[in-house]
């Protein structure tokens, strides 16, 4: 059990950060 | 009076000179609300995770880890570091754009609405003032148990502390005080730990003592006789509980404020990921260590009182007296921040004063005035920190989040959805904490205010938004908030900001959950199959 918290704990704050980034790439594409 | 005393006395004597001198750097209005918009990543992290550590860090949640509820507790705090960095992206960027001086200025202007402006200035009032309040309950529970001195009269030296330093030079003194504070609770802590596990016989030997005196205690489920009798209902809690707390990291106002004050959107972003790591590294030791000392449980007088009890009985003097002070620091940063931001709502969102004269004298009658209530409270009221710092956190959720996620991200929310959305969000929240609270009642979890609170909220803006219409001018203010300012698309600063939040995905990839995994594991299961003889 504790494997299985510790692995949907890590996949959560990437997912978080992989959503930042994504817009942030999206948000500084077109360079101005 | 004792040694203890002295320091927490040098040191409160020492913020307040710092006030004054940083003052003499205050000359307008928008130095004192929002520090002059120029504050770099450094004074933004340092204010976030000030703001954010409070005696609610040093005593409320290590008081619940002492008391054996360690995992479940541990899942929220992971959790809760996401919440900076969506906070900060998808939330905190659009904040500083809107160059507002509170966010309830931001709502009223992007929804065109003085009366959604005044609505969420009473609900972060509110919710700031429990905070405090609970905050001082923690300073004065702290110094009278370590100095000997009287509870009110600690209280009363730590109010005017922090009332002459916002008074005198405002969110800019905070800021930079929040800082320094923020240096002396993070180098006092690390040091203290260490020292601390090191008493106690080392890492491993101590989480042995104290699984073989309670297995459950560093289980995933945690101590099932503290909160909930089963460990899927502790899951459920910690879920629950670490999606509020990402909610308040991402949105709460003393945390997004700060964003307010950066010197562009990329700072907004950094920080908040620099915060991330600090707060969750922060909440990992001290609570870990709390949970070790139930070696010593015969001689702790209680839960809160874990890590006080052993920086005056496990630490040589100094230390001891730099951890005290250190932990004084995150409360009185706390309250700064709280304090700052109500006097700023007072005289910006409630009274709407426009002449920049006029809104400091107000603000600053309204510092005072905010004092005044929250020394009369702490008077009245017994110390109950952990449970009134989960209202505040819990309250404010309730009411805004819904209305932040919209205020960006819908073009079809207009005034309305967004006004019944944060009262029924802050009505529904608030009357199931009082009612369950007044008649003692133990509600399921379905039925906790946090959910109620999000549900009356959201239903209460998907009503009125199938009723009513946004404006032009509130769609032409939305269109204005996803327009990136030119001055953004700097080529290096993209760069440095895109590496930042890579950094975060380390940390969610190895870092917290990865000690739990990797270090966790072996460490605190080992012990619970081979138990200590």
């Amino acid at each position: 059990m504790e494997i299985a918290i510790a692995v949907f704990l890590g996949l959560f704050l990437m997912a978080a950060a992989l959503a930042a980034l994504v817009r942030l790439n999206r948000d500084y594409k077109s360079d101005k | 009076m004792n040694v203890y005393f002295i320091g927490m006395a040098i040191s409160m004597v020492l913020y307040i000179v710092a006030g004054f001198f940083i003052s003499k750097r205050v000359r307008n209005a928008n130095d004192f609300f929002v520090a002059g918009r120029n504050a770099p990543t450094i004074l933004i992290v340092g204010s976030l995770v000030a703001s954010y550590c409070s005696t609610g860090l040093f005593m409320g949640d290590a008081g619940e880890a002492y008391a054996g509820f360690f995992s479940p507790f541990m899942i929220t705090v992971i959790m809760q570091t996401a919440g900076y960095l969506l906070g900060s992206v998808f939330f905190g960027r659009y904040l500083r754009r809107s160059e507002a001086t509170t966010i309830p200025e931001f709502f009223g202007k992007r929804y065109e609405s003085k009366k959604l402006q005044k609505l969420a200035a009473v609900t972060a009032i509110v919710t700031m003032l429990v905070y405090m309040l609970s905050v001082m309950q923690g300073i004065g529970t702290l110094m009278s148990y370590v100095t000997g001195l009287d509870y009110n009269l600690c209280i009363l030296l730590a109010l005017l502390t922090f009332t002459v330093l916002c008074f005198v030079s405002g969110s800019k003194g905070v800021l930079i005080t929040d800082t320094i504070m923020f240096g002396i609770f993070t180098v006092s802590a690390v040091i203290s730990v260490f020292v601390i596990v090191n008493k106690l016989g080392g890492w491993v030997p101590s989480i042995q003592a104290v699984t073989a005196e309670n297995p459950d205690v560093f289980s995933w489920h945690g101590n099932l006789s503290h909160l909930y009798p089963t460990g899927a209902e502790n899951m459920i809690w910690a879920l629950m509980t670490g999606l509020t707390w990402v909610s308040v990291c991402a949105i709460g106002p003393w945390q997004s404020s700060r964003y307010l004050m950066a010197k562009n959107e990329h700072v907004v972003v950094r920080s908040a990921v620099y915060a991330a790591i600090g707060v969750g590294l922060l909440e990992f030791i001290i609570p870990t260590t709390a949970a070790l000392l139930r070696q010593h449980s015969d001689a702790i007088p209680g839960s809160s009182y874990a890590l006080i009890w052993a920086a005056t009985n496990l630490l040589p003097t100094v230390l001891g007296v730099l951890l005290l002070t250190g932990v004084l620091a995150a409360g009185i940063s706390s309250a700064t921040t709280f304090l700052s931001l109500i006097g700023s709502s007072v005289a910006v969102d409630i009274c709407g004063i426009e002449d920049d004269k006029k809104k400091l004298n107000v603000a600053r009658v309204a510092i005072v005035a905010a004092s005044a209530v929250t020394m009369l409270l702490a008077y009245f009221n017994p110390p109950q920190i952990y449970i009134v710092l989960l209202l505040s956190g819990t309250v404010v959720t309730c009411s805004w989040v819904p209305v932040c996620i919209a205020s960006v991200w819908s073009k079809r929310v207009a005034k309305e959805g967004a006004f019944w959305g944060m009262l029924c969000g802050f009505v529904g929240c608030a009357a199931v904490k009082i009612v369950g609270s007044v008649f003692k009642l133990s509600l399921p979890l379905w039925c906790d205010s946090f959910v109620v609170g999000l549900v009356a909220n959201v239903a209460a803006m998907l009503i009125a938004t199938r009723l009513t219409t946004p404006t032009e001018g509130e769609l032409l203010q939305r269109e204005k908030l996803m327009v990136i300012p030119a001055k953004e698309f700097d080529a290096k600063e993209i760069r440095i900001t895109k590496r930042t939040v890579s950094i975060f995905i380390l940390w969610g990839g190895c870092g917290r959950p990865g000690a739990s995994a990797g270090l966790g594991y072996p460490l605190y299961q080992r012990p619970v199959s081979q138990p200590a003889v």
